[in-house]
């Protein structure tokens, strides 16, 4: 039974961290052997004595050409990935803030037709956001925000807020009231309970509700893709920009960078692993 | 001598839902009043109005003489430790026994403060578990802090919402009479609301049943015991419950429809007249009667056993010393403690 | 064979807890057996392990000479009422009810039927049509027993029915439990952490501690001759008082003072346990300590008075005089008295 729950383990894992294993050996190539069209998949430490077989020198120049300013691009990866972190956090600390705060007024106040406003905010995500690439487009050209890192992390928090809203209220809920009541008691003032009760019993909630907000904008290629392709550009569209390059795709950077471009994410959604599981059974441990 | 609180005509409804209708209630500058009600009964409500957490659709409550309607909850100087919250999880034991001092109105020194929560500390038995965080305490340790937050503020007035009713039944036991204790040792003034009647007979100086969102009756435990004012107290009080029998006078007697003659009457009750009889188990002797009762059953009650007997077609509770002869079947004779039972004339049942 | 037998069953969770630690128990057919101990004694796990609602890690359970271990709870023609009435809301009481007939694929009109005499029988035909928000905590509990009965099977597992319920529905419903127990004579595991709910209910009560079984017996027995301390100290409202002390040549000391004489217990550390009934307030007795709580019962009071080393509870009539705060002396009744063996817990006399 044990041995069966085991493999059975394996090869999910095998399966989805496939890709992710040939990504990182990829970067770990030279550009020929990237696109050798014989299979090679085992880094070695010097030029293999048989030209084909499943060997390749192991090199880490994809990362020292990252630096680089590639054909296609404006700038080096690491200006991009600068460009990625700046809207990613912007947008997430604003959606996160302005999510928790609207939140905080549909679990704790008596809003009339609480209901119908919680909708309405739902609302805003039915359309697919491209859809109003357009009018953004023309509305970003006259404000200038085109190629800013302020403009996409505005849209961004615009595009999540919803989310944050949703999911903090869900968070905030699930704190009893009794917990702001008793400061009241105590002294406090509503504000004061708010800030030095309620919201740290909601760390959680803000945890996952920021990893979400971080993920949607991190990956986001549309949006970027259009309004900051000549500025500010993100990662994603980085790398979709290097498709015109004259002198073929650098496969072995852009692996080594999707790579790096992975990396913060795992550690920040690991840094908040714990808070997130709690998450998840949130309202479930107790009765 | 004017009393602490001073509550007039309170009433408050939810929606169609009427919570309290009129509640007058008094308590005095040391006294220990158990508000008894079943779940509810508006208890809550009342505790959060007094609280200043609810604002009352009419009435007026007063504190220490002086009109308190329009005052915020920390203007009132009172301690309320809920049914459903002790703790905040996050904070430890010690942080929050002195989070109610820190409120930035009250301007302690952190001597004092140090100060305050040791001596709870120490009242309360809890020295040990001053650095562990809420969240890793027991029931019994969570609901000790609970109260030690409410000590430590020197409140002139302290409301208690249920706080044993959460705990194993052991657990509440020893933690009831350890605060009975200690409230007699503090002096300080409790309204303490709750549907456990044990809890308000061993705790109280004062019970007041509440019911329909009224004050049904309000006196000592004894007396809210002993002289229920109505079927309904008379319920609500007591274990096992009291018996309530629908009888008519007939022949000098408390006679039930089906003839069980329960209990002499007095000699002006003018025959014919309708009444309801309420006799407490244990004023319900097996013997010494006129027979035509069957025991139905018979339960262990610890010290005590309790008897349900088949009395001409009316079931009868008799609370008796454990280990005697009875069985289920036997035939008895029980007769009733006249002096004992309370009598409720022109009370439709 | 009896018809539910356990044998040397085990329950370790991955996480390393023991939850129960090798129970034998066997329980024949109609009987009422209840499971009382503390949170976290392993009576619920003992429940749900015969529910099959979890899998014993060790040991082997029999339903009616058929070995379980492997059958889901479906096939183990069970009936099991949770502590949270685990209703479901979207349906009617009547659809609440009838569930557990519809996978077994019953015929309507034997279905109609069945859902109409069970209700009727737990009093709640009035109620059929409505949604469970829509019924008072006691309503609820009485739907979902319904449930569990409508299917008429081998066996009735309650895990805490009457958990949720408040002090006053809790006596209806033990009675009218009792009662619909003995008339349907279905054999009945109930789980509980009340002592009263467990001696009033009980054929037999299995009394469990740290995943074992400390006493198993009829309810008058266990509280009468607990045999271990922990028994003892939980059944019973308040539990034995306890006194430790030295036995030496047949005589009981306590700090020098001579308790008691012609101990039947072999010389060293010996603790003597006494009910409060068997206390009294004695001019001549050896135990002196301050009252520090005399608290109304109803029926009685129950005293409790700080000796040396340890608080002792007593009951005194209710017409007793006060003893609040008073210096007071006290005797007790040899005959009753039970003694243990401080290092094992064991009764020894």
């Amino acid at each position: 039974m044990r041995l069966v729950r085991w493999l059975v383990l394996v090869a999910g894992l095998s399966f989805a961290a496939l890709p992710l294993l040939w990504m990182g050996l990829s970067s770990l190539k030279s550009r020929e052997d990237a696109i050798r069209p014989h299979l090679n998949f085992v880094p070695a430490l010097g030029a293999p004595a048989d030209p084909h077989s499943f060997e390749f020198e192991a090199t880490g120049t994809a990362y020292a050409h990252l630096s680089e300013v590639h054909a296609g691009a404006q700038a080096s990866f690491w200006s991009h990935l600068w460009s990625s972190v700046v809207i990613g956090v912007l947008s997430t600390l604003a959606s996160v803030a302005l999510g928790t705060a609207c939140a905080l007024g549909f679990s704790r106040l008596e809003i009339r037709a609480a209901k119908d406003w919680l909708f309405f905010v739902l609302s805003t995500r039915f359309m697919p956001p491209l859809a109003v690439v357009v009018p953004v487009l023309l509305m970003y050209r006259t404000l200038d925000l085109q190629g800013t890192h302020l403009g996409l992390a505005l849209l961004y928090t615009v595009f999540n807020l919803s989310l944050a809203t949703w999911l903090m209220k869900g968070f905030l809920d699930e704190i009893p009231r009794a917990y702001e009541e008793a400061a009241l008691v105590d002294g406090y003032t509503r504000a004061q309970a708010l800030w030095r009760v309620v919201l740290p019993e909601a760390r959680t909630g803000i945890a996952v509700t920021a990893v979400f907000c971080l993920i949607s904008a991190w990956n986001e290629y549309g949006f970027a893709m259009t309004l900051n392709s000549s500025g500010a550009v993100t990662v994603p569209a980085y790398f979709a920009g290097l498709q015109g390059n004259i002198e073929g795709m650098p496969w072995p950077q852009i692996a080594a960078g999707a790579l790096l471009f992975v990396a913060p994410i795992v550690v920040f959604t690991w840094l908040a692993r714990a808070h997130l599981l709690r998450g998840i059974t949130f309202g479930t441990v107790k009765q | 001598m004017k009393p602490l609180l001073a509550i007039r005509g309170l009433a408050k409804s939810y929606g169609a839902v009427a919570a309290l209708r009129g509640v007058d209630l008094d308590v005095g500058e040391r006294e220990f009043l158990v508000v008894l009600g079943a779940t509810g009964s508006g208890k809550t409500t009342l505790l959060r109005s007094i609280a200043g957490l609810l604002a009352p659709d009419a009435g007026t409550i007063e504190l220490g003489g002086r009109a308190a309607n329009a005052l915020s909850p920390a203007e009132r100087d009172i301690a309320y430790v809920f049914q459903n919250f002790s703790l905040y999880p996050s904070m430890t034991v010690r942080e929050n026994l002195a989070f109610p001092l820190r409120a930035p109105g009250r301007r302690l020194e952190p001597a004092v403060v140090d100060e305050r929560v040791a001596r709870a500390a120490g009242l309360l038995r809890i020295e040990r578990l001053l650095e562990r965080p809420a969240r890793r305490l027991s029931g019994g340790e969570m609901q000790r802090v609970a109260i030690g937050r409410a000590i430590v503020r020197e409140p002139r007035l302290f409301l208690m919402d249920e706080p044993l009713s959460n705990l194993d039944a052991k657990l509440r036991e020893e933690l009831r009479v350890e605060l009975a204790g200690l409230a007699r040792e503090l002096g300080a003034p409790v309204v303490w609301v709750t549907h456990d009647h044990a809890e308000a007979l061993s705790l109280a100086d004062r019970v007041a049943v509440l019911g329909d969102g009224r004050i049904l009756q309000s006196g000592t435990p004894r007396e809210v015991y002993e002289r229920p004012a109505d079927a309904r107290v008379g319920r609500l009080v007591g274990f096992p419950p009291i018996n309530v029998l629908a009888v008519a006078a007939r022949d000098g007697w408390w006679s039930t429809d089906s003839g069980a003659r329960i209990a002499p009457c007095a000699p002006d009750v003018p025959g014919g007249a309708r009444a309801e009889l309420g006799v407490r188990p244990e004023h319900v002797a097996l013997t010494g009667g006129d027979g035509g009762a069957r025991v139905k059953a018979v339960e262990a009650l610890g010290p005590a056993a309790l008897v349900v007997l088949d009395w001409c077609g009316s079931e009868v509770r008799a609370l008796v010393e454990a280990g005697g002869p009875q069985r289920a079947g036997d035939s008895v004779a029980p007769r009733v403690d006249a002096a004992l039972a309370c009598v409720w004339r022109n009370q439709p049942l | 064979m009896s018809f539910l037998s356990l044998e040397r069953v085990e329950k370790r969770y991955p996480d390393g807890t023991h939850a129960v630690r090798g129970i034998d128990l066997s329980i024949e057919r109609g009987e009422f057996v209840v499971l009382l101990g503390p949170s976290g004694c392993g009576k619920t796990t003992t429940l749900r392990m015969i529910a099959g609602l979890e899998r014993h890690s060790a040991g082997t359970i029999h339903i009616d000479g058929r070995d379980v271990s492997g059958l889901a709870p479906s096939q183990r023609d069970i009936g099991f009422v949770f502590q949270f009435y685990a209703l479901y809301p979207h349906l009617s009481v009547r659809e609440n009810v009838a569930f557990p007939l519809m996978c077994a694929a019953v015929a309507k009109a034997d279905r109609e039927r069945r859902v109409r005499e069970v209700a009727a029988s737990v009093g709640i035909e009035a109620l059929l049509e409505r949604k469970p928000r829509e019924l008072s905590g006691g309503d609820q509990q009485r739907v979902s027993l319904a449930r569990a009965m409508v299917r008429e099977p081998a066996a009735w597992l309650m895990d805490e029915p009457l958990g949720t319920l408040d002090a006053g529905q809790r006596a209806g419903m033990v009675e009218f439990l009792r009662a619909r127990q003995r008339e349907a004579g279905v054999t009945t595991v109930y789980v509980t952490h009340d002592q009263e709910e467990a001696l009033r209910l009980a054929d037999r009560v299995v009394v469990m501690d740290q995943g074992r079984i400390e006493q198993c017996g009829p309810p008058a027995r266990v509280y009468a001759e607990p045999a271990t301390l922990f028994v003892a100290r939980f059944v019973g409202s308040p539990g034995m008082n306890l006194v430790a002390g030295d036995c030496a040549g047949g005589r009981f000391m306590v700090a020098g003072a001579r308790i008691a004489d012609d101990v039947r217990a072999p010389d060293g550390p010996l603790v003597l346990g006494l009910r409060p009934e068997h206390v009294r307030v004695d001019p001549r007795g050896v135990l002196r300590g301050r009252c520090r709580l005399d608290a109304f019962h109803g029926a009685c009071r129950y005293a409790w008075v700080d000796t040396p080393g340890t608080r002792i509870a007593l009951r005194v009539s209710a017409a007793a005089p006060a003893l609040a705060a008073a210096e007071v002396a006290l005797g007790f009744d040899a005959a009753h008295a039970c003694w243990f063996d401080p290092a094992s817990g064991r009764r020894v006399a």
